[in-house]
């Protein structure tokens, strides 16, 4: 059984690659009975769009084609 | 200087900002490719060797009390807030500098994992160890800068 610090290791890896199909189901049962870890996904996909509103304004590779990130996974 | 080498590109870009931003990111591959020569990278293969993540969890992998996330409202809502991007810099600030140096290029400039250890030479699997280890920091940085503030 996945405790919450294993689960944010699926959370943050989550915005970094596509979680196998074995880690999105452990991950998804765990967050059904977690609000705390809930709150927690919700915050490192906040600080990922955080991330992205600035790219988009700032970056010049980026600027023109803010899909390009998600195109490469 | 490569601020200067880069002058010749920036001819018609839209502003001076994105122009520093350009050339930020190659600074901080720079800097970190540096210290790998020099032996100063430090490989995290370890996941529970750090005693700022550690003081967020109990022994058995649950939430401290003093640390369960709270809600931080709507993204949006707080995107427009000054004083959220207030708290984030000076989270970011607060981050250890390998970790500050690979959350921002995967983050803020949008390069993936796969780039990042190719740029460094360092394993995909040490990048996704600092990742999450920023990502924590960060949150509980920003809960307590912003959040407590927030609803004081």
């Amino acid at each position: 059984m996945m405790m919450c610090k294993g689960a944010t290791r699926l959370m943050s890896l989550k915005q970094d690659r596509p979680l196998t199909f074995r880690e999105q189901i452990s991950l998804r049962l765990h967050l059904s009975m977690c609000g705390a870890c809930r709150e927690c996904d919700r915050q490192f996909t906040l600080l990922h769009e955080a991330g992205e509103k600035f790219v988009q304004e700032h970056d010049p590779d980026k600027a023109d084609d803010p899909q390009q990130d998600e195109d490469e996974h | 200087m490569s601020a200067i080498e880069k002058n010749e590109s920036f001819a018609g870009r839209s502003g001076y900002e994105t122009w520093v931003f350009g050339i930020l990111k190659y600074k901080i591959l720079d800097a970190m490719r540096m210290q790998k020569r020099h032996g100063r990278w430090q490989p995290l293969e370890d996941e529970d060797d750090d005693d700022a993540i550690d003081r967020q969890f109990q022994q058995n992998g649950r939430w401290q009390e003093s640390a369960r996330p709270s809600s931080w409202g709507e993204p949006e809502a707080a995107f427009e807030t000054e004083h959220f991007w207030q708290v984030f810099d000076a989270c970011m600030i607060a981050l250890p500098d390998n970790a500050a140096r690979v959350f921002s290029l995967r983050e803020l400039m949008g390069l993936s994992t796969d780039d990042i250890c190719k740029e460094l030479g360092i394993k995909e699997n040490n990048c996704w160890v600092i990742l999450h280890r920023a990502r924590l920091r960060l949150r509980a940085c920003i809960e307590q800068g912003w959040l407590k503030e927030e609803t004081a």
